[in-house]
């Protein structure tokens, strides 16, 4: 047994240095910077890029909202009130068009070049000039102008009452201008094809924010450092770094050991196991995404759903108590439309109770005593974390009973974005997650002139003259009564179904202090503590 | 001879590369699907020049020929293209993800292979006794058991409950990665001069290639056996007992080394499948390897990626049966290629 024999000993040798490896642990890691480093453990997949003016997924979203400041913002606990951020101040002209913003003095970026109107200009130009994905935060502007090194004038095509909740949001954050046109950067109207800035802005930030991101390796880590230079209040961590873990039952095990601080990924069935004490604590918060029906008006699509009436009576069939208590495990809320819980106009008053008598009567009035036949599409992956099988699995149960019958249609996440934005569905389960925190980005994409009315081939000439009315319109309690009065047309109309507008979890270290959940880019990590 | 014959081998891989990449293309591109619907925002759906910017770019506007032929000579230039979701040369990424799943690979290999070939002469000495079925309930255990299972539990009982392994990823989460020279980690720690990242390294390594080892462990411990079995029941092993030949060596020196041509397959043909990339064990352990990026790449349609991820997985299925096929000649001197 000459072989095995030393194949063995091998074996032996090699297992005990292995053991010896395994089991040293790490030694005494630097406590102190342990101390001042956060860690993140979350699903970073979602990345494309960290150019703060082509950002649209929420991983380079939380690591751009600490690395480059916007003139104004939105945070815990009001997400609807504006407070300020690198604008000292500002003011609105009567006719609601003209912004003029009065820059805080001194701000400097990572580089050490100071921040000025210019760099402010240049960073919202780039942002529309890119045309990418978030280009469209510019639509409403029609000039932007420095009227000197610290004041910046930006004039709309027409008053929106929305406008400074869009300037909130992460891709109008200001580059150092100086910097990104050395590396390639342009904000002209060629921008789309003559800007070469974003591989640099991937890797490294060029902000004035709280934080610096000094490096990124896409599916392995993020790494932040604070902000020697940072105007604002110091943060109290050095060092925050994003460790890619792509299940939330590692990253569980992880905060429990103490090699994570934070856990991003829990769903409903994770939060159900764990015992919270000392080594990990949950916090929940609502979120503003949107988990719904589409349901088609066209003709073309269903003779069946063009009809008002089918369309109430699917409405009216299904058992919304019943999703949110079995679906996501009562980690939900339902606003009567699609105007989320939680900003002007989401509304939980009217929402629609399920009849499925009433459905019956209506599709008997409809002329379909006997019940009508529908599909329902559907992609397989989870709706921004609540699971889709069991829920149209639920949906078709819950129609059955009104005697509607519908067939389920799964689908490849790309094949059935595909078909919706074609307009190719009868019934369309979806979700939407929000671009910034106003009513008028909602009742724009699901009853204006958006994507989803296209895809569902709805317009109704009232309700678009309400939404141009209250998006112009500067008093919040008559925009609330605007939304109001939209909100009871849609319901009538049936363009979509709301079905849940889930909860948010993360798991905690519970030693870390400060923490919200943000509705937009999950955590502002300069808040946070030890 | 030598030289003719890896002339032939490589003319014939150009042919399987060409088919394998012309299927993989028409396969994605016959999706009925919108390959931009994942990478484009709703609002931005709303302006068509924001989409016509993307169709341009990517030249989604050209025929299917056309996409074809201008990708084929851009390959033939080294560029595999840019990919739709991580916007950058689909070359960088495959440079970036590979080392992670060729180290993961190597360390699965050698578990799989150090204990795998023992365990099936053990077997097969022991032939139909305790030590067979005890060797048979360890292989068709690791093959069987799904092995997101197997990593969960391994990670639960040896992370979480009794603190021995070190959690998922490379390295310990409070450390960050060296500057990349090679993108293997265990080199670049050390290029880096930095023994306790190695250390850290080379720890997060063992219990993933532990998991995914004993996974294949079953199917090399197996054909060792039954082709030893074989081996051992001719004639000439016959006549080398009868020549009084100590079983050690009969078994070691005689027989194991003819028993070896059909596992140094299975080894070449397992180990081109982790290259390719073990993407459930990528995904419990947070290993930032190759078979992620080929499925993110699948479900989003990014028809570079999936190419590039195509073509390098036919590159490393025809080198490693090439290597298999050299080896032939050095296990049995009949088969050497002439």
């Amino acid at each position: 047994m000459l072989v095995t024999r030393n194949v063995m000993r091998f074996l032996a040798v090699s297992t005990l240095g292995l053991a010896v490896v395994l089991l040293a642990g790490g030694g005494p890691v630097q406590a102190q910077s342990r101390q001042e480093t956060l860690i993140i453990a979350r699903n970073i997949d979602d990345y494309v890029t960290n150019d703060v003016h082509r950002t649209y997924e929420y991983t380079s979203q939380i690591l751009d909202t600490a690395a480059y400041d916007t003139l104004v913002t939105v945070d815990a606990p009001d997400f609807t009130k504006i407070q300020p951020r690198l604008a000292a101040s500002w003011t609105v002209s009567p006719d609601g068009t003209t912004y003029t913003f009065k820059i805080r003095p001194g701000v400097k970026f990572t580089s050490g070049n100071p921040l000025t109107a210019n760099d402010v200009r240049f960073s919202l130009r780039r942002l529309k000039n890119l045309k990418d994905n978030p280009s469209f935060f510019m639509d409403p502007v029609k000039d932007i102008q420095v009227v000197d090194d610290l004041t910046i004038r930006i004039v709309l095509n027409a008053p929106d009452a929305s406008f400074l909740a869009a300037l909130a949001a992460v891709p109008c954050g200001v580059a150092d201008s100086k910097v990104v046109m050395a590396k390639g950067g342009t904000d002209a109207d060629d921008a789309k094809d003559k800007d070469k800035a974003t591989e640099w802005l991937n890797n490294q930030s060029e902000g004035s924010g709280p934080y610096k991101l000094v490096s990124f390796t896409k599916n392995v880590e993020a790494v932040l450092e604070r902000n020697a230079g940072y105007w604002g209040k110091k943060p109290y961590f050095a060092k925050v770094i994003f460790k890619h873990v792509p299940t939330g039952t590692t990253q569980r095990e992880m905060v429990e050991r103490g090699d994570a601080d934070v856990a991003h990924d829990f769903d409903v069935d994770i939060v159900a196991k764990i015992t919270q004490g000392p080594k990990i604590k949950i916090l929940e918060g609502l979120s503003m995404n949107q988990v719904y029906v589409g349901v088609t008006n066209s003709a073309e699509m269903s003779k069946e759903l063009a009809d008002k009436r089918v369309r109430q009576a699917v409405a009216y069939a299904i058992d919304y108590d019943g999703i949110i208590k079995g679906i996501v495990r009562g980690a939900g809320e339902r606003p009567s439309t699609m105007i989320p819980l939680g900003i002007l106009g989401g509304d939980k008053s009217l929402a629609r109770k399920r009849d499925v008598a009433k459905a019956k009567q209506l599709l008997t009035e409809a002329g379909y005593p006997n019940g009508v036949e529908l599909k329902l599409t559907y992609w397989t992956a989870p709706l921004l974390g609540v699971a889709s099988e069991p829920l149209a699995a639920k949906l078709q149960a819950d129609l059955a009973q009104a005697g509607i019958k519908v067939t389920l249609d799964p689908k490849e996440r790309s094949v059935a974005i595909a078909e919706y934005r074609a307009g190719k569905i009868q019934l369309m389960l979806a979700s939407w997650s929000p671009d910034y925190l106003d009513p008028d980005p909602y009742a724009d994409a699901f009853y204006g002139a958006g994507p989803v009315p296209k895809r569902v081939k709805y317009s109704n000439p009232k309700v678009n003259d309400i939404i141009a009315t209250a998006k112009k319109e500067q008093d919040p309690k008559k925009r609330e009564a605007l939304y109001m009065e939209m909100n009871k047309i849609a319901l009538e109309d049936v363009p979509e179904i709301m079905l849940v507008q889930p909860k948010n979890f993360v798991g905690l270290n519970p030693a870390i202090k400060g923490y919200a959940i943000h509705p937009i880019w999950w955590v502002t990590v300069a808040n946070l503590s030890r | 001879m030598l030289l003719t014959y890896l002339g032939r081998r490589m003319v014939l891989a150009v042919v399987a590369l060409f088919g394998v990449v012309l299927t993989a293309f028409l396969v994605a591109h016959s999706v009925p699907a919108d390959p931009l619907a994942t990478v484009l925002s709703e609002q931005a759906t709303k302006d068509p020049s924001i989409r016509a910017a993307y169709v341009k770019r990517w030249g989604l506007d050209r025929t299917l020929p056309e996409q074809f032929g201008a990708y084929l000579a851009n390959v033939l230039r080294g560029d595999l293209g840019e990919s739709f979701t991580t916007r950058r040369p689909v070359l960088q990424d495959l440079k970036q993800f590979l080392p992670a799943t060729v180290e993961l690979s190597l360390a699965a290999l050698a578990v799989a292979v150090c204990f795998g070939v023992p365990l099936g002469v053990w077997a097969a000495v022991h032939h139909n006794r305790l030590p067979d079925h005890a060797a048979r309930a360890v292989s068709l255990v690791g093959a069987a058991s799904p092995i997101f299972w197997t990593g969960l539990i391994a990670l639960y009982v040896f992370y979480y409950l009794l603190e021995w392994a070190p959690g998922p990823g490379r390295l310990d989460s409070h450390q960050t990665m060296p500057p990349r020279v090679t993108g293997f980690l265990l080199v670049d720690s050390l290029a880096a001069g930095n023994l306790e990242l190695f250390a850290s390294a080379l720890r997060h390594l063992i219990l993933p290639a532990l998991v995914l080892g004993w996974f294949i462990l079953g199917i090399i411990a197996r054909t060792t056996r039954s082709s030893l079995l074989e081996v051992l029941a001719t004639d000439y092993v016959r006549t080398a007992r009868a020549k009084g030949l100590g079983e050690g060596l009969v078994v070691g020196f005689h027989a194991l080394r003819n028993a070896l041509i059909p596992v140094v397959t299975i080894i070449g043909l397992t180990f081109a499948g982790l290259l390719s990339g073990a993407v459930l064990t990528e995904t419990v352990f947070a290993w930032p390897g190759i078979g992620r990026y080929a499925v993110t790449a699948s479900t989003r349609l990014d028809y570079p990626a999936i190419l590039g991820v195509t073509m390098l997985t036919a590159v490393i299925y025809i080198t490693v049966n090439l290597i298999v096929d050299l080896l032939y000649g050095v296990l049995d001197p009949r088969i050497r290629v002439r």
